[in-house]
């Protein structure tokens, strides 16, 4: 891992992968990593939650690990899994040899002895299937631990997730309780389709991620297109930051302002103007109700006023 | 720095905000890794440890901006460990004085500013949480206030003399010790002096103190509008217990091996069980009786209490409700009808009950058994719901011991305090020997505890 030893560390390794941190992000994975614990990030969608936790492994050259959420999420799909088919395959081969194992046994409990002691090389590494949450923590080198849409799961995994996330060790019942080796730097993101529990909340340092202000939205903007002329940045990013302001179904996030840039650079365009805006609104915006108030107040939005 | 963070907390918790313990401490080391003089910074750790929801945002943003216009954030010693001890024993020394101005220096010093922040402000007669101690009704103000400051001036010697004992520190902590007491201290002063600020809410609870105390107020002390409150708790609780259990279904699901199932569907592939099969415990739900009751004395909690069994009710097999007064009667079909309240409503207009008159409970055991008399049966829970003053008439035990030995177990809540229970008017211990366990159930919490056991 790379070191950070300060805020601005931060700010500039994420910088060099195209991030583009405010302050205040930097300064909560700077406490995240010092004090060893789980950021919740929060904020509406396209903001850059996942992006931020995907740009920091890459940024500190750690391997990142994803478990993505949903409904019904269990533990066999998060923590480990026996490899159940390997196993009977194992068992298969043995039956031809099993004869050989117990040959020289005198009786039969003398045979069970034998067979039990196989018993415990089926429930070993060998069988185990890791899933993101048991790699993450057995990982011999520290992981970036990404659980994402948090909020999807079930409240019995976030509770298990919970205990998972304040002893940083796994208890394997046939095998026994995992230490993490290094404690992986973890992110939770959260759209708010439910309320998670205090209890996690209270072991995990806060992030909220809104939309940024117009200042870094026009830096992200060009950290993308480095040529961008600096007028059309400017325009661009006040135009979705009044659209924001208007009173629509889905306000447009970073990625869509990302895009549009794009499409406004492919098509060329030196300024926009409400004909510009009609051609790509479908960019912006996927709702037709959206797209009339934005047409309505394209004044308000291209700052003709 | 521990001190800003402190303070920072009693503003906020000032402002209505609440603060748990587990938040400070967070807050404490993360401040260890910021730059103490970076506003943004500083505004983002604090946020990330204090603001667990997001609706407080706005709230804590405000406050923030508040708190370091008024003071600024300059002193910045790297306290340690037994720099820290030293401080508490200083609070301990203080509070061991044992009077009043003592407790709330104390308490100021480690950190819980709201004994003191009560002393600011307006001039109307004194009466605080503190009351006791202060021995209240008509202790002015304004002399609190002299005395504290009077006080506060002779401790910054003491404080003085204190560090410069505290031999197992060096010298440089010494004095910054030293330092620190003092100017806590003379922060102490200032909000004295100079902080007029208006309340708003009743002057006995601080704000910040009600959202806390909501918890443990007794349910017949509410308003109408802490009953609301209370309501959403009870919600709540009730919410997190289903999740509990049904984390416990979960973790039952993947129970027993089904032998003959999997045996069954391995007949597919030669005998090889590809296809494990298991089988879920049956899982026993109880019956629960609940008796309460409705005098003027127990019915908030009957209320809260019922509110909390009907919203778990699919955790048991059946549940029947019966209130009364000196007759038992059946209510549960009420509750299918009607919302919680207008059931209770209209449960007490039915004049047989007994309204108006005193509670009896023998009579009530004695006319349940009579009116309902297989309503009983071995896996049947018996809540009693009262608080057990008989008005002084034969508790008739015998009825009671008549249900009791029929039922599963008989649980007796009580929402009058421990301390009452072996008064003369409470009949509590001539039941309790035929009860399998008496609780007392005043408050939010105690229900909640009650109910995990109820039910998990
Ligand atoms: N600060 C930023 N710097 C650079 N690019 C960003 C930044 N924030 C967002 N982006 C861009 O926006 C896109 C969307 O971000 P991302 O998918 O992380 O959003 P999200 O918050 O996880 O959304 P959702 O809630 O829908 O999962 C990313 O692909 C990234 O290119
Ligand atoms: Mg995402």
């Amino acid at each position: 891992m790379k070191k950070v030893e300060s805020v601005e560390d931060v700010t500039n390794i994420l910088a060099k992968q195209g991030y583009v941190s405010s302050e205040e992000i930097s300064t909560i994975v700077y406490l995240a990593i010092k004090m060893k614990r789980p950021i919740l990030v929060e904020g509406p969608a396209g903001v850059g939650k996942t992006e931020l936790a995907k740009s920091l492994s890459r940024a500190l050259a750690l391997e990142l690990i994803q478990l993505q959420c949903y409904e019904g999420l269990d533990e066999s799909k998060a923590i480990y899994e026996w490899e159940y088919a390997k196993q009977l395959l194992y068992t298969q081969i043995l039956k031809e040899k099993i004869n050989d194992v117990i040959g020289d046994s005198s009786d039969l409990n003398d045979s069970i002895k034998k067979l039990v002691g196989l018993e415990d090389a089926f429930f070993s590494d060998h069988f185990l299937l890791p899933r993101p949450l048991l790699k993450s923590i057995r990982s011999e080198k520290q992981t970036v631990l990404l659980i994402d849409e948090v909020d999807k799961s079930d409240p019995e995994f976030e509770a298990y997730l919970l205990e998972v996330l304040s002893s940083n060790e796994i208890t394997i019942p046939e095998i026994g309780t995992l230490q993490a080796k290094e404690i992986p730097i973890v992110f939770l993101t959260s759209n708010n389709v439910r309320d998670l529990s205090d209890a996690l909340k209270r072991r995990c340092l806060n992030l909220y991620v809104d939309f940024p202000t117009e200042e870094l939205e026009a830096q992200i903007v060009k950290s993308k297109f480095p040529h961008i002329r600096d007028e059309l940045v400017d325009k661009l990013v006040k135009a979705v930051h009044a659209i924001r302001e208007l009173e629509i179904k889905k306000k447009p996030s970073i990625s869509e302002t990302i895009d549009w840039a794009e499409s406004l650079l492919t098509l060329q365009v030196e300024d926009i103007t409400p004909k510009e805006l009609q051609q790509t609104l479908g960019i912006l915006s996927k709702y037709k109700t959206d797209m009339d108030q934005i047409m309505q107040n394209s004044d308000k939005v291209l700052g003709a006023a | 720095m521990v001190s800003m963070v402190l303070k920072f907390a009693g503003y906020m918790r000032y402002n209505g905000l609440t603060v748990s313990t587990s938040a400070l401490h967070n807050t404490i080391s993360a401040m260890q890794w910021v730059n103490p003089l970076n506003r943004t910074q500083v505004y983002a750790a604090l946020e990330s440890c204090l603001v667990q929801n997001m609706t407080e945002r706005k709230k804590f943003r405000k406050i923030f901006q508040k708190f370091f216009e008024e003071q600024s954030l300059i002193e910045l010693e790297h306290e340690e460990v037994a720099y820290k001890m030293q401080v508490q024993e200083f609070a301990s020394q203080l509070r061991e004085e044992g009077d009043y101005v003592g407790k709330i220096l104390s308490d100021y010093m480690d950190g819980e500013v709201a004994g003191l922040l009560q002393n600011m402000g307006d001039n109307q007669t004194f009466r605080t949480v503190y009351d006791e101690t202060a021995s209240g009704i008509g202790m002015n103000k304004e002399k609190v206030r002299a005395d504290i400051i009077k006080r506060i001036d002779r401790l910054k010697d003491k404080a003085v003399d204190f560090a410069d004992a505290s031999f197992h520190l060096s010298r440089e902590k010494r004095e910054a010790l030293s330092d620190y007491l003092r100017q806590q201290l003379e922060d102490a002063r200032e909000l004295l002096k100079n902080n007029p600020r208006k309340r708003k809410l009743r002057n006995h609870l601080m704000p910040w103190e009600r959202q806390k105390a909501i918890s443990s107020i007794s349910f017949d002390k509410l308003t109408m509008e802490e009953q609301e409150k209370v309501k959403q708790e009870v919600e709540r609780i009730a919410q997190k217990l289903k999740d509990a259990l049904s984390r416990q279904k979960k973790k039952a699901r993947r129970g027993h091996l089904d032998v003959k199932n999997t045996i069954r569907h391995s007949m597919k592939f030669n005998g090889i069980p590809f296809n494990i099969k298991t089988r879920r415990p049956a899982r026993k739900k109880g019956k629960i009786i609940a008796l309460c009751d409705i005098s003027m004395s127990v019915a908030y909690a009957a209320q809260f209490t019922l509110l909390l069994l009907y919203r778990l009710q699919n955790r048991f097999s059946k549940i029947r409700s019966f209130v009364f007064i000196r007759n038992a009667y059946e209510i549960s079909d009420l509750f299918k009808k009607y919302p919680l309240e207008t059931a209770l409503k209209k449960a007490i207009k039915q004049h047989h009950i007994g309204m108006g008159q005193l509670t009896n409970y023998g009579a009530t055991f004695k006319s349940f058994l009579t009116n309902y008399p297989n309503a009983i049966t071995r896996d049947t829970t018996i809540l009693i719901l009262g608080d057990a003053l008989n008005n002084c008439v034969d508790p008739q035990v015998q009825y009671l011991k008549e249900m009791s030995d029929k039922a599963l177990r008989t649980i007796w809540l009580n929402p009058e305090e421990e301390k009452y229970w072996y008064t003369t008017s409470s009949a509590i211990k001539d039941y309790e020997p035929y009860c399998s366990q008496v609780v007392e159930c005043a408050t939010i919490d105690q229900l909640s505890d009650f109910a995990k056991n109820l039910v998990l």
